[in-house]
């Protein structure tokens, strides 16, 4: 390997850094045109950070605290609406608290369940993924049969069967939903691990001495890692949903202003205050949605196998 | 039979047509077999297509006239066409294995060509509940497949397009191209995608359905060896062009176009021993920007001032038509 | 053989229905909260020796092994053990509710599947038209849409605005209707009951919409993107080249084959459908399976709700398998 690269043995380190954090820059410079270029990304971003955004300053946001009101608003009716006061915008829920404001709380907790349901989920299924479709074995064995066995459950059937014996509240909620959710993710990194390790590059890295896992996490994880990344996106909207749909159920989060609880509590009433139950369930399905698109759009753009149309 | 006359046909893209067929006019008589021979992305193929009247979207015939034993084809409203489809003029693709319907048994994808060209007339008020009609129509698929040379036509009958080999497969693409009987068979490199010695097998059974039923077959390939041994004439085309159309043995041993020379110095031969091959420099045009005058005119070993004049084409010899300044 | 290859496939369910037992047993065991304690509420003051003849009654006073021992020695045989506050078989209380939810789930489907299978073909024939953006738009807020939420809304529009369709149940209040099947669309055609037969359509209609609206949009995209997948084979051109007509084209040769992924996908949408079942049913008042089990979970009923995951569990499993051998059917590639 004489004349290859003339590097000073001591230069030789940062060289190789320097190299690494250049194409690193590269790769985000390229990702950021190509979601740019991609209005349904784009658009699904952008709608993702206002809501993030809204969740971080929901204080200083939303005129009332969420479990702030008086029984002289109960039922109130919205601004543009007969019997509406500007100081409530989409008027006043079953007990009198300002609908907006809670909505705006609410925003805290459906990206919460979301980035926490999606984030362990997401860890435990590339930690059990990496290590079974690499060693294989008695591990793998009892994993996937395991993962197997849960995805014999509907999904909502499950985490209903598990809220309902847990109780509700946010921890509970978080342990029924990661409790299955993994799999999935198990299954698309055990499934890549598998066939991205016949491939020329590990057998190159195995040649050049690398360590078993220093292969995996250095060589492999990289090329499996926007596959990973778009499933999350698109099963964050999903958990978003199951978490809205067990507070609907009253197995959710119940102390807190949560939108599934809240369009439970609007079903009650909606021969006379339809709002109750319409306004937080539109904001849910903007979430859901922007979350989709945006996923759709890393589909796209990051991994164009996985395509489903063209 | 099939009259071709001045048809260009373009694929009318977002920014500049892509001219895929240009002024290109030949000539078919019963019963033979004409090559038409050049490089991958010469419009070739696009040339059957456009017979077929199938050419994909956003291709547009833009002049010309196709007449088959007279008649302007292209003028035919659709149900007309597709009467001639299958039945008048029949096609074989490229790629036997993706060309048969996978979800279909091949004896029945035969059978519905027979069906829908009514080759066997029913005498029942309710036509697709003819039994009768049903059971001479798989008669007639078995003797095709017998013909084309499918062993144990019984059963192969009703096995998948996945269970039969490549070769096997354009066998059963011949008989199910051959079994209206057509007058014209537009074969698209029939045997690309074979091994070699079952190339030679299908090859031979196109000849013989020429000889035996009078079919005329116009056979599109790369491969000018090919073309050689088996057609009665050769068109050489060239971006979109006919370059040099004459019989066989004229053009193959007396090229009067630079392309045609240069074409048969890269093939290898076997008779000749060391024999330096000349590779023609360069690559096919861009049909979207084609240069002024003579397409191949940046890539000719002969060019000159004049190839950048339109280039119409001549007949030098009887029958013998080049397109090259060199004759203008 | 396909019958082996079946059979081989019933055999492998049965450790997986066993796995589900046994999570769904020791679930409902580990669970804080006292069966007994909830039996005993409404009935005021109760002595020891009544909540003891209840544990005993019910086996609760039993060790957990043993408790499960019945469970699933009673499963083996059909019993799934008495329901706790309806003193009533679980097996009958399923039998019961069980139409109802079949009949929603079948009506949910086939209205998806007629809805969805047009909008997928034209929009893959008629790519970038505007019904193919607009039906790929709508099926994307459908795949989006929280189903309990579109139950609602619906409600709203058309039953509480519009006054178009009942808000709640199955059949209007006091309508006469002699129950032979209890699909009560069926029993209203049997029995040539046209009242009801209005009544319980229009009270079947909007569950129906609600659970099938999700079914539909993915069905619809993965017709639509199939459908362009295969449009684009050479075999769609040779029979173009036999001379078949485009609808022929489009419906017997391209379709066929784009059938094949779309079964495993309507196989996956089974398990959702399950899920949304529970949910759209509690929103509608439905008295089915799905609202029996919120029910039975939220009054710790545990061999109700046993009985009930079971069932979904095996619906599932046997959809499953009915996708697989369908799959074998329309995928001659396949042989189970």
């Amino acid at each position: 390997m004489k004349g290859a690269l003339q590097i000073e043995p001591r230069n030789r380190h940062s060289y190789y850094l320097m190299l690494r954090l250049k194409l690193w820059w590269n790769a985000w410079k390229e990702f950021g045109s190509k979601l740019v270029r991609h209005p349904t990304a784009l658009f699904g971003a952008v709608v993702i950070m206002i809501f993030i955004l809204m969740a971080i300053f929901a204080p200083y946001l939303a005129p009332y605290g969420p479990d702030e009101g008086t029984l002289d608003n109960r039922l109130l009716a919205p601004a543009w609406m007969e019997g509406g006061t500007s100081a409530h915008i989409f008027g006043g829920d079953e007990l009198g608290r300002d609908l907006l404001s809670r909505i705006i709380y609410g925003i805290r907790i459906s990206l919460l369940v979301g980035f926490v349901t999606v984030g362990i989920s997401v860890t435990l299924g590339i930690l059990f993924g990496v290590i079974a479709g690499y060693y294989r074995g008695w591990f793998d064995n009892i994993v996937s049969r395991f993962g197997d066995l849960l995805l014999a459950f509907p999904f909502l059937i499950f985490a209903i069967g598990m809220m309902a014996a847990t109780g509700p509240g946010f921890g509970n909620l978080v342990f029924a939903l990661t409790f299955k959710g993994w799999v999935e993710f198990f299954r698309l990194v055990r499934g890549e691990m598998l066939s991205e390790k016949t491939k020329e590059y590990v057998e190159a890295a195995k040649i050049t001495g690398q360590r078993n896992f220093a292969i995996m996490v250095s060589e492999v994880l990289p090329n499996i890692i926007h596959s990973v990344i778009v499933l999350a996106t698109l099963r964050m909207g999903f958990m978003i949903i199951m978490e809205a749909s067990l507070s609907y159920l009253g197995l959710g989060i119940q102390d807190q202003a949560a939108w599934g609880s809240m369009i439970k509590a609007g079903k009650d009433y909606m021969m006379n205050a339809w709002w109750i139950s319409t306004f937080p369930g539109l904001f849910l399905l903007t979430l859901v949605l922007a979350i989709n698109m945006l996923g759709e759009g890393l589909r796209d753009i990051l991994d164009p196998r996985l395509r489903t149309d063209q | 039979m099939l009259e071709i006359e001045n048809l260009s046909m373009y694929y009318d893209t977002a920014k500049k047509p892509v001219k895929a067929i240009q002024n290109v006019s030949l000539k078919l008589d019963q019963g033979e077999i004409l090559g038409l021979v050049g490089e991958s992305g010469c419009g070739k193929s696009a040339m059957l297509l456009t017979i077929m009247r199938l050419i994909p979207y956003p291709g547009k015939i833009k002049y010309g006239q196709i007449k088959l034993d007279g008649e302007n084809i292209l003028t035919k409203p659709g149900r007309e066409m597709r009467r001639l489809r299958g039945q008048k003029i029949s096609m074989i693709f490229q790629d036997p294995m993706t060309t048969l319907n996978p979800v279909f048994k091949v004896g029945e994808q035969v059978r519905e060509s027979l069906r829908i060209h009514e080759m066997v007339a029913s005498n029942s008020s309710i036509p697709f509940l003819d039994g009768a009609r049903k059971r001479k129509e798989m008669e007639m698929v078995l003797k095709l497949m017998q013909e084309v040379g499918i062993p144990s036509e019984e059963s192969r009958y009703h096995e998948f397009p996945h269970q039969y080999s490549g070769g096997m497969q354009q066998r059963a693409l011949i008989a199910l191209a051959l079994s209206c009987r057509p007058d014209l068979l537009l074969a698209d490199e029939p045997t690309t995608a074979l091994d070699v010695t079952i190339q030679a097998q299908i090859m031979a059974l196109l000849k013989q359905i020429n000889q035996e039923r009078g079919t005329g077959i116009i056979l599109v390939t790369h491969d000018l060896a090919l073309a050689a041994e088996f057609c009665h004439r050769i068109a050489v085309m060239y971006a979109g062009e006919i370059v040099e159309m004459g019989k066989t043995q004229d053009v193959i041993e007396n090229p009067q176009h630079p392309y045609t020379d240069g074409l048969l110095h890269s093939i290898p031969k076997i008779t000749t021993q060391k024999q330096k091959l000349l590779p023609i420099m360069g690559t096919v045009p861009d049909l979207a920007d084609l240069p002024e005058g003579c397409s191949f005119y940046p890539r000719c070993s002969q060019a000159h001032d004049k190839c950048l004049c339109a280039v119409d084409i001549v007949e030098l010899l009887e029958g013998h038509q080049v397109r090259c300044a060199i004759y203008q | 053989m396909r019958f082996v290859k079946i059979l081989e496939r019933v055999l492998i369910a049965i450790p997986i229905m066993l796995g589900v037992a046994i999570i769904v047993f020791m679930f409902m065991r580990l669970t804080p909260g006292d069966p007994v304690d909830l039996m005993m509420g409404d009935s005021g003051s109760v002595t020891q020796e009544e909540e003891e003849a209840l544990r005993e009654e019910f086996n609760l006073d039993k060790p957990l092994y043993v408790q499960m021992g019945y469970f699933l020695s009673g499963m083996a045989r059909g019993d799934l053990g008495n329901s706790f506050t309806r003193r009533q078989p679980v097996a009958d209380i399923i039998w019961q509710t069980l139409p109802a939810t079949i009949e929603l789930a079948l009506a949910a489907t086939v209205l998806a599947l007629l809805i969805a299978m047009p909008i997928g073909i034209i929009s893959a024939v008629r790519q970038y038209s505007v019904l193919d953006r607009v039906a790929m738009g709508g099926s994307f807020l459908g795949i989006s849409m929280p189903n309990f939420w579109l139950g609602i809304v619906l409600i709203l529009i058309f039953a509480v605005k519009l006054k178009m369709f009942p808000v709640a149940g199955r059949i209007d209040y006091g309508m006469e209707l002699h129950y032979t099947t209890g699909f009560y669309v069926i029993d209203s055609i049997l029995t040539g009951n046209w009242p009801a037969f209005v009544s319980s359509v229009k009270h079947l209609f909007l569950p129906a919409v609600t659970l099938g609206a999700a079914m539909a949009a993915i069905v619809a995209r993965v017709i639509r993107s199939s459908m362009l997948e295969v449009l684009r084979q050479d075999y769609v051109i040779l029979a173009r080249a036999k001379g078949l007509n485009e609808f022929r084209v489009v419906v017997k040769h391209a379709l066929r084959n784009a059938l094949i992924p779309t079964v495993t996908v309507v196989g996956i949408q089974i398990g959702v459908l399950l899920g949304g079942n529970m949910i759209v049913e509690t929103v509608f008042g439905w008295p089915g399976l799905g609202r029996l089990a919120v029910d039975a979970i939220f009054s710790r009923d545990y061999p109700l709700v046993q009985g009930v995951v079971m069932i979904y569990a095996l619906t599932y499993v046997i959809a499953n398998l009915v996708v697989d051998v369908l799959y074998t059917y329309i995928n001659p590639k396949i042989s189970l």
